[in-house]
């Protein structure tokens, strides 16, 4: 009996163990596999999450730094340069209310991005009669008691021919250009600072438009600025998401003046 | 059995644990990318919403500007136009304010700010720069912009009485370049002015020709040139006529022929009626009393016992009859301009005549740029 026992025994325990294994194995196998693939998805998601992100966050810094440059520019005057992957203006970095002039020098409340540069920066002088730009000789701080103070202002005078009454605004000339990947600015004839990631790609071109969208024959037609972003590619051209970026910026000041 | 149960066990719970712990991971990867960007969506959503708020104040202060409000501000000088705190769900703050910056240009500041909810804070600053016409713009009796070179001259027939000045205290206006002394006369190059023999120009002062500010600058009033006024006129006329206010059963009408406001009573439902009139051909007045502004693109002919309160921008010819009067300001471009009559440079005159028009009390662009930096 003990032996017949030990042998029905042991024949049941032999006779489940493969099965059993073979069902654990692809069990195994399957919920492996399962985990495998979710983790490689998920990977692959998440390296395509961080390069769009990426992108995105260097589009966004475009819409910024171009937006706050372009919008108040007035194309007619202040574009040197389009076309391509490079548009060449005037940027202004500061100005503020001219409270006294007296020859060739005037007394501004300024606030801007940064002080004066005599040697790289100009004048613009707005006035009743029109804006006129002229070059910028000298800057310094100053204090005049005939001046109304003004909280988080500087006093500057400022040395420039032919400077009047009205608003003073400094400007230096730059560029923007889309090369080795990146947003990039150059201060007159510096060199090219990169202001995003190297995410775009160099087919990436910049375009003056008119008010129907169409390209504008000249700078005086154009209306808007657009920037056509391409991504380079690679992980985030591999969403669903538009394979092209279009920033157009509305020109504030086309049209104006003489 | 205990080995083959205890290896099954051992195998299945590392493999759990590590396939949740990976998936735990990647969600919660996703989960802090995804709410970055939900944050960074949900700021530049403020940024855009103060803009807009910022924008939509200022076209608020722009509907309701008037430059005779403002004229009194002195370069540096800044003055509220707006100033509110919005109650939930629009909280926020927003100011507009105006400065004078120069005579006749003003910068207007809006600023728009909405409040810190949970991280997010956002605030805009724009600013315009806006173009007002003002009295002390206009700065002598009687401005020629033509040249006896240019075949356009100022001709004198007879004895021309052109006053600098009739003393009148309404000037208060900041930028006066004169700074409240007599204004001259005349204004232009001497070559513009050719006097008859036997006529004469008379008055104080009685031939100045002063063009300390510059020459007056055509027949436009700062960016307001005939084409504008052209667009903005509250009336056109042509023809010969008689000036008068003329009322209905409604107060004064402004539509009826020669109805140039009433100057001579101050009671009279006209005496506030200070049109901006454009001579769209050419105009004969055969007398009675007018005021305001005329912008006369064709020949004007003032005939004797006419009287005019206001500003005359003539650019196709003037001719002023011995017994016509002018109280306030003529300028002349283009076309002769022959004189006999009475100009008095008034300053009350202009003054009310520029306050009272509607079209020309509104902000203009100006010929510069008008979106500037907020510095």
């Amino acid at each position: 009996m003990r032996s017949a026992q030990r042998a029905g025994s042991s024949d049941a325990t032999g006779g489940w163990t493969v099965p059993e294994m073979l069902v654990a194995l692809c069990l195994w196998g399957v919920v492996v596999a399962l985990a495998a693939a979710a983790s490689v998805s998920g990977l692959r998601r998440s390296v395509r999450q961080l390069s769009w992100l990426r992108l995105m966050d260097a589009v966004r810094t475009t819409d910024d730094a171009l937006g706050s440059d372009l919008r108040l520019m007035a194309p007619s005057r202040d574009v040197d340069a389009w076309g391509g992957d490079s548009l060449a203006l005037r940027v202004v970095r500061g100005g503020g209310v001219i409270c006294r002039v007296e020859g060739d020098s005037v007394w501004v409340w300024y606030r801007g991005l940064r002080a004066p540069d005599p040697a790289k920066d100009s004048l613009l002088l707005l006035g009743p009669g029109g804006e006129n730009a002229v070059g910028l000789d000298a800057a310094r701080t100053s204090t005049d008691d005939r001046c109304i103070p003004r909280a988080g202002h500087q006093l500057l005078r400022l040395t420039a021919p032919g400077a009047d009454a009205g608003v003073a605004l400094i400007y230096e000339r730059g560029s923007y250009h889309v090369s080795r990947g990146a947003l990039r600015y150059r201060r007159g004839r510096s060199g090219r600072q990169p202001l995003t990631d190297s995410v775009f790609d160099p087919a990436s071109t910049f375009r003056l438009l008119d008010g129907s969208g169409a390209p504008a024959a000249g700078a005086a037609d154009a209306r808007m600025v657009e920037a056509v972003l391409r991504p380079t590619a690679g992980p985030a051209t591999l969403t669903a998401g538009p394979s092209v970026a279009r920033l157009r910026l509305s020109l504030l000041n086309a049209g104006a003046g003489p | 059995m205990r080995s083959i149960s205890g290896g099954r066990a051992g195998a299945a719970l590392p493999l759990a644990l590590l396939t949740v712990i990976v998936l735990a991971t990647l969600a919660s990867a996703f989960l802090v990318a995804v709410t970055d960007e939900v944050r960074v969506a949900r700021s530049r959503q403020a940024r855009v919403e103060a803009r807009f708020r910022a924008m939509d104040a200022l076209a608020g202060a722009l509907e309701g500007w008037t430059t005779h409000e403002n004229a009194l501000l002195r370069p540096g000088e800044e003055r509220v136009l707006v100033g509110d705190t919005a109650p939930f769900p629009m909280a926020g703050e927003t100011r507009v304010s105006v400065e004078a910056t120069a005579p006749g240009l003003f910068i207007i500041r809006s600023s728009a700010a909405l409040p810190a909810w949970g991280h997010l804070a956002a605030r805009s600053r724009i600013a315009l720069l806006v173009r007002g016409i003002q009295p002390a713009e206009i700065w002598a009796a009687f401005g020629a912009a033509a040249t006896a070179d240019s075949g356009a001259a100022v001709h004198v027939t007879q004895s021309a009485d052109i006053a600098g000045d009739l003393g009148d205290a309404c000037d208060s206006t900041p930028g006066d370049p004169f700074n409240g002394a007599a204004r001259p006369g005349l204004a232009g190059p001497a070559t513009a002015f050719v006097v008859d023999s036997g006529a004469a120009i008379t008055g104080q002062p009685a031939f100045a020709l002063d063009t300390t500010p510059g020459p007056p600058a055509a027949v436009a009033l700062g960016p307001v040139d005939s084409a504008a006024v052209d667009a903005i006129a509250d009336r056109k006329d042509a023809g010969s006529f008689a000036l008068g206010g003329v009322e209905d059963g409604d107060g004064c009408a402004l539509d009826a022929p020669g109805n140039w406001g009433d100057p001579a009573d101050s009671t009279a439902a006209c005496a506030r009626y200070f049109p901006l009139v454009l001579g769209a051909g050419d105009i004969g007045v055969t007398g009675g009393s007018g005021q305001g502004v005329i912008v006369a693109t064709h020949p004007l002919h003032l005939e004797a016992g006419s009287k005019f309160r206001g500003l005359i921008l003539a650019s196709a010819g003037l001719s002023l009859d011995q017994g016509a009067t002018v109280e306030g300001a003529v300028r002349v471009a283009r076309g002769a301009a022959v004189l006999a009559g009475t100009i008095r440079y008034s300053r009350c005159a202009i003054a009310r005549a520029l306050a009272g028009s509607g079209p020309l009390n509104r902000a203009f662009r100006p010929l510069s740029r008008s979106w500037v930096p907020s510095f």
